[in-house]
């Protein structure tokens, strides 16, 4: 007696399905093996090779383990739902779109569900097999050398991540193949119902939060929020925020799960309903390929329909250029109607037939704008009241403008914290209402200008003041972006202070063991990690001493107050992905003192001694080098505070090693290397820098690229400066010309750096000029060449001098114009 | 036993099938002719499952077909336009049918492959048209169907292999009582094979009737008299056709042979000839009697 057949799996189909699926599945598994293998083991060469830089900088001890997630390792893994899954499901289930092919599988005797799931379950586990694969074999191949660490912690996010995408992308696939009946549509198809339904969204929200300025675009942890969706995310993570971070999120797993089971259970659906003489039509009936067609012209509509919805509520007027724009794009879209059709079935006859259709696009058009009208009126009005709310968590978002901003640590453990104190949530509700009045009085007032409107205080930069909240009323929660009143600032500032969690996050050392990788922008020094974690505690340390505000303002926004001196930036990443960094400066001087005690302990060479040492290589023509050398580089000397003084020399040098072709670029002269040999040794005499005198360190860099050996050289190390060797800098740097040429240290008046507009000449040897600060100035100009070049000056024009000043027996004080730096002429002259 | 009642397809605007009524016992091997377009392979996708009806039902041993693997596994079809895997062989395809019908017989299958002597190892597309036709035919029989139903039975075979198929189809019938359902857009082939005769035409079933009864209740008499006669002088006849050239009478008769011959000759004719009729003479006459013109089915001769 013949066992009854399962309704819903037949195993011999599945095996079968595993079996047809060969040739693919091999193909597929050999490709990513390689994939799996070569990228950990270029990164692992890379980090060899590299292993004292990132971006060029040392990242700690020698030696150092970058620790990667699985997709750092091996981001290909993504190929296997963008498109192995697709190609195994297009070419199992080819048959839907041959009549011949598809009579036999309509013909067995298997219910429809049974092949769906039999050959889906086949498909999923060619692909769960070749995750594996990929996971383990970077896994080992990052485990070879030790120049790579992969965190074992992001395996099960991203394999659960990428099945549910696996499981998405079959149950989109089979949808539109069921749906249409060539290969072409059944693609097209498939990428509408991938992207169709997350880009109405994203553009409907877009619009709605463009008019509404304290509706926030992104919706991060709502049921909008594009991270959630792990295929999408792909692209939208990299033009939103740079990252991918939909496949490392668990949210995203759930999220992604959920919808595929709704699509796999519509795919089975329409599968089952499927008809064997659709195959080769572009869709099942004529109204579904209406649909089809109205798609993409409708996606194109979204243009022209956010123009004009922006015009409405903003009661703008539309200039010629703009309607013409909304009524080419409209053209576009029924062009992209009819074009569907004609590329789908390839009849003329059928775009008369498809004319009527387009009243639809007319409709959904009327219907979109209404639509969104409609959510404008709700989402403004929604204002919820103080009783409702639970509790409120901060989104602070850093200084996009700032690319020392880039502190997500802090602001991910902020917003994850649910504050739940009446006055804050009152302050919330209460600014929110402020703001949502602002807008329904002038809605044309737009992001940053509605702070205008509202009395908003700009400390630092100009978003400073703009909040985003995420805003717990029971089940529900709002997404608000807030523009606050200074006075609500500062209270709210106070508020947190207050907070024992916040105090928590801000002023509680990260551990150590948490730490992937640690590195300073300009220090191109080994350091050891630990050392760098000193740093980053000392600076905790002396963080804590300042007020609540001012430590906020600097961990948020790196809003450093504008006279702070800041010498270097350490970079902290987390195992986590999470980044925080630090500066370097001098209003912490304990900190500002072990980095300079760090930074010269650990410098190799002296970066004059190597600058001099290259360019006496490419000098010297018996020089017995055997290597080839061909190096581009800089001395930079810099004095900052009251001073700040910066002189810098370049060369390129090249010397082959036959040392027969030799060249020398350099922009100092023969006087100037002179005096860089003086510094050189005054340098040698130097002390370590005292922190309490900001106007004696002076910074050292070297900046250098061996073309030949492929080799990059940035040393930096501080000094303490004395008088003489201040003298020998500042000659050096153009401000004593006279002085230079005497290649001497010379005494040297006072020379002035001084910037004015020529008022005119008095005499043959005397100008008048207007400046800032002095006011009016006579200065004598004895100087042939200074004289030659203010000649061509006119009045207006703006001049930078260098000034001798000259103190007289009677002790006034007499400018004399030693180079003329700069003509600037005024627009007009 | 298949039963279809008032089965109907359509596609779009246009019906295949229109209230198709018929009964195909067991045992029995059941052809269906018809022009092109006539609607044969929507029947026999109808009742294969592969479609769905639009009005009315096919049932086969009182069980619905769509989507009822119970039945459908009792079910073989060859169709007119074959299926296989690509790049597949024999030996590939009987993996497949293996995997979906529980009672594929690999001995079968192996003495099929060798009394059609087909290299079971050799990729189906260098096949010719014909051994694709065996192949497609092999594997259908080795799954030991209740049912078999072919589309376009012979397309493509040489003589030798028609006759082979034919004598497997019977065999098949004779031995597990299968019902098999063959179309064809010729009678002469479905002449010497079939029990029963089905012609099909726009959608409908035109005619539908036993082979014997067909050949040995029809014939055609030839007579003549001495006297000048009318088609009147054979009222009392179930004549289906009557012309006459100069006294001469060509009359196509239902009945009793020996009965009408009898009656006949009771006239004292001049002349009393009875001839056999073709099956094509036959499904002519008959259908003239009911009011088609035969000129319109086309069929081929």
């Amino acid at each position: 007696m013949e066992k009854k057949k399962n309704k819903w799996f037949n195993i011999k189909l599945y095996l079968d399905g595993l079996r047809q699926l060969k040739l693919i599945g091999i193909m597929s598994a050999i490709i990513m093996a390689c994939a799996a293998f070569l990228i950990p083991m270029g990164d692992q060469l890379q980090n060899a090779n590299y292993v004292k830089y990132v971006n060029g900088r040392p990242v700690g001890s020698v030696g150092r383990i970058v620790s990667y997630g699985i997709l750092e390792l091996n981001p290909l893994i993504v190929l296997t739902f963008l498109v192995i899954v697709p190609l195994m499901t297009l070419y199992l289930f080819h048959f839907l779109n041959k009549r011949n092919a598809c009579d036999f599988y309509h013909s067995i005797p298997d219910t429809r569900e049974s092949i769906f799931v039999s050959f889906g379950l086949a498909i999923l586990t060619w692909n769960i097999g070749i995750l594996l694969e990929s996971i383990l074999i970077s896994a080992i191949s990052s485990g070879i050398f030790s120049y790579v660490e992969l965190d074992a912690g992001t395996i099960p996010v991203v394999f659960c991540a990428s099945a549910a995408a696996c499981i998405f992308m079959y149950g989109v696939f089979l949808i539109a193949m069921s749906l249409t009946g060539t290969s072409f549509t059944n693609l097209t198809v498939a990428v509408m119902i991938l992207i169709v339904p997350r880009l109405v969204a994203t553009v409907f929200m877009a619009i709605i939060s463009d008019s509404i300025s304290v509706i926030p675009f992104q919706f991060g942890g709502s049921i909008l929020d594009d991270r959630l969706n792990v295929i999408t995310n792909l692209f939208t993570g990299y033009m939103i925020r740079g990252e991918y971070q939909g496949i490392s999120m668990w949210s995203s797993v759930l999220y992604t799960l959920v919808v595929s089971i709704i699509y796999c259970v519509a795919g089975c659906y329409f599968f089952k309903k499927r008809k064997s003489e659709a195959a080769t039509c572009a869709a099942l009936n004529s109204k579904l390929q209406c649909v089809l067609r109205l798609i993409p012209a409708m996606m194109i509509c979204l243009i022209p329909i956010a123009m004009i919805f922006e015009t409405i509520i903003k009661s703008y007027s539309l200039d010629d250029e703009e309607i013409f724009g909304i009524v080419v794009l409209y053209i576009i879209a029924i062009i992209g109607y009819f074009l569907y059709e004609l590329v789908t079935t390839k009849r003329l006859k059928n775009l008369i037939k498809a004319i009527p259709g387009l009243l639809w696009l007319v409709v959904f058009n009327a219907g979109f704008i209404l639509a969104l009208f409609a959510s404008y009126h709700v989402m403004l009005n929604d204002v919820p009241k103080v009783e409702s709310v639970d509790s409120v968590c901060l989104e602070i978002d850093g200084d996009m403008y700032a690319y020392d901003s880039r502190n997500d640590y802090y602001q991910e453990q902020i917003s994850k914290i649910a504050l739940t104190s009446p006055e804050i949530k009152n302050l919330v509700i209460s600014e929110l209402s402020r703001n949502v009045e602002a807008i329904k009085a002038d809605a044309s007032l737009w992001n940053y200008g509605i702070e205008q409107n509202i009395d908003t205080y700009n400390y630092g930069r100009s978003n400073r003041m703009i909040l985003s909240v995420k805003i717990d009323c029971g089940i529900t929660s709002k997404y608000r972006r807030i523009y606050l009143s200074q006075p609500a600032y500062s209270e709210l500032t106070k508020l947190l202070a207050n907070n024992e969690q916040i105090n928590e996050v801000l002023y509680e050392n990260v551990d150590f063991k948490d730490i992937s990788a640690m590195y300073f922008s300009y220090a191109d020094v080994e350091i050891p990690l630990e050392t760098m974690y000193q740093i980053y505690c000392s600076y905790n340390e002396e963080l804590a001493k300042l007020s609540f505000e001012d430590t906020f303002h600097i961990i948020m926004w790196g809003d450093y107050p504008d006279d702070a001196e800041w010498y270097d930036h350490l970079w902290i990443t987390l195992k986590n992905g999470e980044q925080m960094h630090i500066v370097i400066n001098d209003m912490f001087p304990e900190t500002l003192k072990l980095y300079f005690e760090t930074v010269n302990e650990n410098v190799v060479e002296e970066p004059l001694d190597k600058f001099m040492a290259i360019l006496d290589e490419c000098s010297d023509a018996d020089g017995t080098s055997a290597e080839s050398l061909e190096v581009n580089g800089q001395i930079h000397f810099l004095l900052k505070s009251d001073n700040h003084i910066s002189a810098s020399a370049w060369f390129f040098a090249y010397k082959d090693k036959n040392n027969k072709d030799i060249s020398l670029e350099c922009d100092f002269t023969e006087n100037g290397q002179r005096i860089l040999r003086q510094i050189q040794e005054k340098l040698k005499e130097c002390k370590e820098p005292d922190v309490m005198n900001q106007n004696k360190i002076l910074e050292v860099e070297f900046h250098g690229y061996d073309i030949h050996n492929d080799f990059q050289y940035d040393i930096v190390k501080y000094y303490e400066i004395d008088e003489e060797l201040l003298k020998l800098i500042r000659i050096f740097g153009g401000y004593d010309t006279e002085a230079e040429e005497n290649s001497e240290a010379v005494e040297t008046d006072e020379i002035m750096e001084i910037t004015g507009y020529l008022n005119g000449w008095a005499d043959n040897h005397t100008i008048e000029i207007s400046t800032q600060e002095q006011g009016i100035m006579t200065l004598q100009v004895l100087d042939e060449e200074a004289a030659k070049e203010l000649a061509k000056a006119n009045p207006g024009d703006i001049v930078n001098l260098f000034v001798d000043c000259n103190k007289l027996e009677n002790g006034s004080e007499c400018y004399t114009v030693v180079y003329v730096n700069e003509i600037v002429p005024m627009t007009g002259n | 036993m298949i039963k279809a009642e008032n089965l109907t397809k359509k596609f779009e605007d246009y019906k295949a099938l229109d209230g198709i009524n018929c009964t195909i016992p067991e045992g029995c091997i059941y052809g269906m002719v018809g022009s092109n377009g006539a609607g044969k392979s929507t029947f026999l996708r109808l009742i294969t499952g592969i479609y769905r009806a639009d009005e009315g039902r096919v049932t086969i041993d009182d069980g619905d077909v769509f989507e009822n693997p119970a039945v459908k596994s009792q079910i073989a079809f060859v169709p007119d336009d074959l299926f296989f895997l690509n790049a597949s062989n024999m030996d590939r395809m009987a993996d497949l049918y293996r995997a979906c019908y529980p009672s594929f017989d690999n001995k079968r299958y192996e003495y099929l492959t060798g009394t059609f002597q087909l290299n079971t190892k050799k990729s189906l597309a260098t096949f010719s048209k014909g051994m694709k036709r065996q192949a497609a035919t092999i594997l259908a029989i080795s799954c030991k169907p209740k049912y078999l139903f072919f589309d376009e039975t012979f397309d493509g075979l040489d003589p030798v292999m028609r006759n082979l198929v034919k004598s497997l189809i019977c065999q098949d019938v004779e031995e597990r009582k299968a019902t098999a359902i063959l179309t064809s857009h010729s009678l002469r082939e479905l002449e010497d094979t079939c029990d029963q005769l089905a012609l099909l035409h726009k959608g409908g079933l035109v005619f539908e009737s036993d082979i014997t009864n067909l050949k040995t209740k029809l014939f055609k008499v030839q007579v003549a008299f001495k006297e000048d006669y009318s088609k009147n002088l054979f009222e009392g006849f179930d004549m289906l056709h009557f012309t006459k050239h100069g006294s001469v009478a060509n009359i196509i008769v239902r009945g009793e042979k020996d009965e009408v011959v009898a009656r006949i000759r009771n006239m004292n004719p001049l002349l009393l000839e009875v001839l056999p009729l073709t099956l094509e003479e036959v499904f002519t006459y008959e259908m003239e009697a009911l009011g088609y013109a035969f000129g319109d089915v086309l069929m081929d001769n």
